[in-house]
């Protein structure tokens, strides 16, 4: 059963056409997958690298030097916290035990209904603003617990 | 071409080394710990820190490139103290438990401190808490001795390709793990412990059992496979404790389980230590005056009554060159009948007869070094980690490191697929299919070498009109794989400056495996990819000698070198003294049926044990039991040595001198590291000593003798000397002038195109499964069988089955199945293996208790079979 869908494809190949060789849209490839998988599985991988006209052995060491590239399942929503150092003393720490609180994840985990995973970013450039998150490419600044629950709860209705 | 000045010595070096290899190069020592010549440059030791001019700070030399005009320092009193700094630094929190640690006497740590003058260190002793020790098989990680330099992750990574081990935590809890945190399953190579610095990874065998500065190193070669890799035993007391080697070899000092952990079946207990003779019904121990007497008494006696045609000999892969020579010689002189064959029959025969016709080699085009230069490289029908390793990590680091385009077609997931652009999961035994379609797109989309095809290759156009007349669609529903993929492997291979096609046991073992080695060999004439370097074909067989026991005329058509007995005989009677027989002699089957019909009265065996390594085993192990007298040679009692009526007791690799040929047709030495245990000999002496017994003597006091007679008489091998064979060995082609009468004048010759039906069973719903036979991960062959360190990986032959099979017969790891076919049966636990696919099940060939090959048919490795659970 292949995952890469012909909708996929075709986005893979508009990435492909705007670069300069096949395999140079490899990074653009495992994002594209990712936003619509989820996560980079083996078999998923296998199927870019087939696509690009690579090896998987090439692809995954790409896969695996970008951070933020996922190789391992991440819940539907991936909370990026900005791990720099104006974030750090705008109550990083105490950001991070409200949300170990609330939503029983650390740094790396994901909660047990599969809708959130943490995971630290560097610098969001939103230091006058700390301390600050991002979801989904949306940046959320100025982060008390209350607001943050707000943040959350918005995306459970989502969900 | 750099010219600098390292410590006011003019150096030169070539463009782009580092300024460490040029200084190694001149004999300038720079100390180093992260360092390690197999792996690309870490650089985060900073002991090997060296000042240039101009550069305001030190620079690590391990990784700057040497740039001509450089002047560069190695030595000054700030280096001394920053490398001084460093080192007490490692001190600071390493245990200096130096009389106990595996590595003590052989440590760079320890070395290190000494050269650089170290008494001590200032920092407070913090040893780290460390984590306990994990259980691994084989090898043992100690976190508290680890500094973390990442060598063995590295070389894990970057040599054997197998990504086991990684770097787990930082700081002092920073610690090498493996990939999933879980306990060690990987190739088991040893390739860290060899690259650890200190004794954080040791070898779990080897361990505090003696110490390094005792081991005497014998340089000598891995015999398991045909890769046949340099190696050192580290001999005390006659005993060989572990294997080391030197990176200054054709293997670039790297080894694989089989080498590194292997080699203990040379000291197993079930070792034959005395000549046997049958006495009712028993094999008793006896003196080697009685047993040699006794064997030429009763072969005398055989051959004066129903003739030499009436005593045949099987000879095997375990052998050296010289044992093979004297084998033939033995059978040709003494007995007088060209009566000898091998396993090679089915296998390695098939392909020289095939490679002969169409390109007039016997084997290997290319060396295996030049693959890392190709352009795409096919690999066919063979798991190199099952057969030769050594093979696997070249093609590994032609993918990675030198963008070769690797194809996999294999019936099996692989070790490769990883590394391939493109993976063919091709029908079992279709090989000769796909090689077909390939060459039918080649050919469609005008991808052929015209001007080689035309220039230097003959029969093109008889192959293309019976190519054409093979409609496509067959080959696609023969091999299962989808026309764009197969378009796509066309097209890599053929728009590939330079193609190697490497094809193994899959395709060597099948019935139809001639067929299919020229369909493979057209393939790569008609890309032009012959007869240039990083080109080429190359077949692949897994027995040790295989190369070595055909160029020593182990077979009836051919005398030693290829020679028939037509043009070469003069030189034989004249260099032996005798005879040569007239009789065209028999091979294997002919032998099974001359023992059924009783014309075949006798059979010598030397390291052969056809129950066990012939497919139809079943049928030979009844035809065995009709003849009146056996006689076997062999370093272990295997199941055929039970039903011989005498044998002697051989000696094994370590204990012998003599030559081996790997597949790339290097001749090498072996160096004898040990006595044979008990009365072992080895087995050309053994030979002598029954010729001499039966009065015909064939001269041969030593190995030497034997290696001597061999320049005589084989073509390729003349004027070789024995001194000439140190270090990497000598590569000898044996190319056959007979290229005028085979290939119509020109060099290369295309093979006519057939394709045969795929084997079916009419029993197939009695029979559901396709059962494929092949080679063990961790063992080769099945001498490995017997050591204790490689039964700790696999203690049994295991019957692999794919996860959607397992679900239906609901089956799971471990349970006990019996597998069936028309022709015999066995039982084996059952392995569920992602890397099968449904419908199929896979069985290894290397366990003499399990006996895979008793259910196949006459020269087939693929049968039906069926599968009952055992309660």
């Amino acid at each position: 059963m292949p995952l890469l869908t012909d909708a996929m494809k075709q986005e893979l190949q508009a990435e492909i056409d705007r670069s300069e060789t096949r395999k140079a849209a490899c990074i653009e490839a495992m994002q594209i997958v990712q936003r619509h998988l989820g996560w980079i599985s083996d078999e998923s991988l296998l199927e870019i690298a087939d696509f690009l006209q690579m090896t998987p052995d090439e692809l995954e060491g790409v896969a695996t030097f970008y951070n933020h590239i996922y190789r391992k399942p991440v819940g539907k929503y991936v909370i990026l916290i900005c791990d720099s150092v104006c974030c750090w003393i705008m109550g990083y720490e105490s950001l991070q035990e409200h949300i170990a609180r609330t939503l029983g994840i650390r740094l790396g985990e994901t909660t047990a209904d599969g809708l959130f995973t943490l995971l630290p970013i560097q610098c969001l450039g939103a230091c006058a603003r700390a301390p600050a998150i991002m979801i989904r490419g949306e940046l959320y600044t100025d982060l008390t617990p209350e607001r943050f629950d707000e943040i959350i709860a918005s995306y459970r209705r989502e969900a | 071409m750099a010219l600098l000045t390292i410590d006011d010595t003019e150096v030169s070096t070539t463009e782009g080394s580092t300024i460490l290899e040029a200084a190694t190069q001149a004999g300038i020592w720079i100390p180093t710990l992260c360092y390690y010549p197999k792996i690309s440059p870490s650089d985060s030791c900073r002991m090997c820190i060296v000042e240039i001019d101009g550069y305001d700070r030190p620079m690590t030399s391990c990784n700057t490139v040497a740039v001509d005009g450089m002047r560069v320092r190695t030595d000054t009193p700030e280096l001394r103290v920053m490398r001084e700094e460093v080192m007490k630094l490692i001190l600071a929190d390493h245990p200096l438990e130096c009389p106990t640690c595996p590595a003590g006497g052989e440590c760079d740590i320890q070395n290190l401190t000494y050269r650089l003058g170290i008494y001590g260190t200032d920092v407070p002793l913090q040893p780290r808490a460390s984590i306990p020790t994990p259980n691994w098989s084989l090898i043992e990680y100690n976190q508290s001795l680890c500094i973390t330099c990442l060598r063995c992750v590295k070389v894990c990574h970057e040599v054997i390709g197998a990504s086991a081990l990684i770097l787990r935590g930082v700081g002092y809890d920073a610690r090498i793990d493996t990939r999933d945190g879980g306990p060690l399953w990987c190739d088991f190579c040893g390739e860290c412990v060899e690259a650890c610095p200190s004794g954080a990874m040791s070898n779990k065998v080897f361990r505090r059992w003696a110490r390094s500065w005792e081991l005497r190193k014998v340089s000598t070669v891995c015999p398991l496979c045909s890769a046949g890799c340099r190696m050192e035993l580290n001999v005390k007391d006659g005993q060989v404790f572990r294997v080391t080697t030197d990176m200054d070899t054709h293997n670039k000092g790297t080894l694989c389980v089989g080498g590194r952990f292997g080699f203990d079946f040379i000291h197993s207990e079930d070792r034959l230590l005395t000549p046997l003779i049958r006495s009712n019904g028993e094999l008793k121990p006896v003196s080697w005056e009685e047993a040699t007497h006794f064997a030429a008494d009763r072969l005398k006696n055989i051959i004066s009554k129903s003739g030499p045609e009436s005593v045949a000999g099987l000879a095997s892969a375990r052998l050296t060159n010289e044992d093979c020579y004297a084998f033939q010689k033995f059978f040709r002189s003494v007995v007088g009948a060209n009566n000898v064959d091998s396993e090679a029959r089915f296998s390695f025969l098939r392909v020289q007869r095939a490679l002969e016709l169409t390109c007039g080699i016997k084997g290997a085009t290319n060396t295996l070094g030049e693959l890392l230069q190709t352009g795409a490289i096919l690999v066919v029908g063979i798991d190199p980690l099952e057969e030769t390793p050594a093979l696997g990590w070249k093609i590994k680091t032609a993918a990675r490191r030198y963008d070769s385009n690797v194809i996999v077609a294999n019936s099996r997931g692989t070790s490769l697929d990883q590394f391939a652009r493109l993976r063919l999961r091709i029908r079992p035994y279709s090989e000769s299919e796909l090689a077909l379609g390939m060459m039918k797109v080649i050919l469609d989309q005008e991808l052929w070498d015209t001007k080689f095809v035309r220039g230097q290759t003959t029969h093109f156009l008889p192959m293309k009109g019976l190519l054409d007349k093979v409609p496509m669609r067959a080959i696609l529903r023969r091999t299962g794989v989808s026309e764009e993929d197969l378009v796509s492997a066309a097209r890599i291979i053929g728009e590939a400056q330079n193609a190697a096609i490497i094809f193994g046991g899959d395709v060597i073992l099948q019935e139809t495996g001639l067929q299919c080695a020229m369909n493979l060999a057209n393939l790569a004439l008609l890309t032009g990819n012959m007869g240039r370097p990083n080109a080429g074909i190359y077949p692949i067989f897994e027995k040790g000698n295989i190369v070595g026991l055909c160029d020593m005329g182990v077979m009836p058509e051919y005398l030693p070198g290829y020679q028939n007995a037509a043009e070469a005989r003069n030189l034989f009677e004249s260099v032996w003294r005798t005879g040569l027989p007239f009789t065209r002699g028999l091979t294997v089957p002919e032998m099974v049926v001359g023992l059924e019909n009783g014309r075949v009265r006798a059979l010598y065996m030397a390291g052969a044990d056809p129950l066990t390594d012939y497919p139809n085993a079943g049928r030979f192990a009844s035809a065995i039991g009709r003849a009146e007298f056996v006689i076997a040679q062999d370093i272990f009692l295997s199941p055929t040595a039970q039903k011989a009526h005498v044998v002697f007791p051989a000696a094994s690799f370590a204990e012998k001198e003599g030559t081996l040929t790997n597949i790339e047709h290097r001749i090498q030495k072996l160096n004898p590291a040990l006595q044979p245990p008990g009365e072992a000999r080895p087995d050309w002496s053994i030979l002598e000593e029954v010729a001499r017994a039966m009065g015909k003597p064939m001269g041969y006091f030593t190995a030497a003798d034997v290696f001597r007679e061999m320049t005589l008489t084989i073509p390729f091998y003349r004027g070789l000397r024995r001194r000439d064979l140190e270090g990497d060995g000598r590569l000898a082609h044996p190319f056959t002038d007979t290229g005028d009468r085979l290939r119509g004048g020109k060099p290369y010759a295309f093979a006519p195109v057939r394709t045969s039906e795929s084997p079916t069973d009419p029993d197939s719903t009695e029979y559901p499964f396709e059962m494929i036979v092949g080679r063990e991960m961790f063992h080769f062959g099945s001498t490995s069988t017997r050591s204790a360190n490689l039964r700790l990986l696999t203690p049994r032959g295991e019957l692999e089955i794919s996860p959607e099979d397992a679900d239906f017969l609901g089956l799971a790891d471990g349970d006990e199945v019996t597998v069936s076919s028309r022709g015999g049966s066995f039982s084996a636990p059952v392995k569920v293996s992602a890397t099968i696919p449904k419908g199929i099940v896979f069985a290894p060939t290397n366990f003499p208790d399990m006996g895979a090959y008793r259910l196949l048919q006459e020269n087939t490795t693929v049968c039906n079979v069926k599968l009952v659970r055992r309660t």
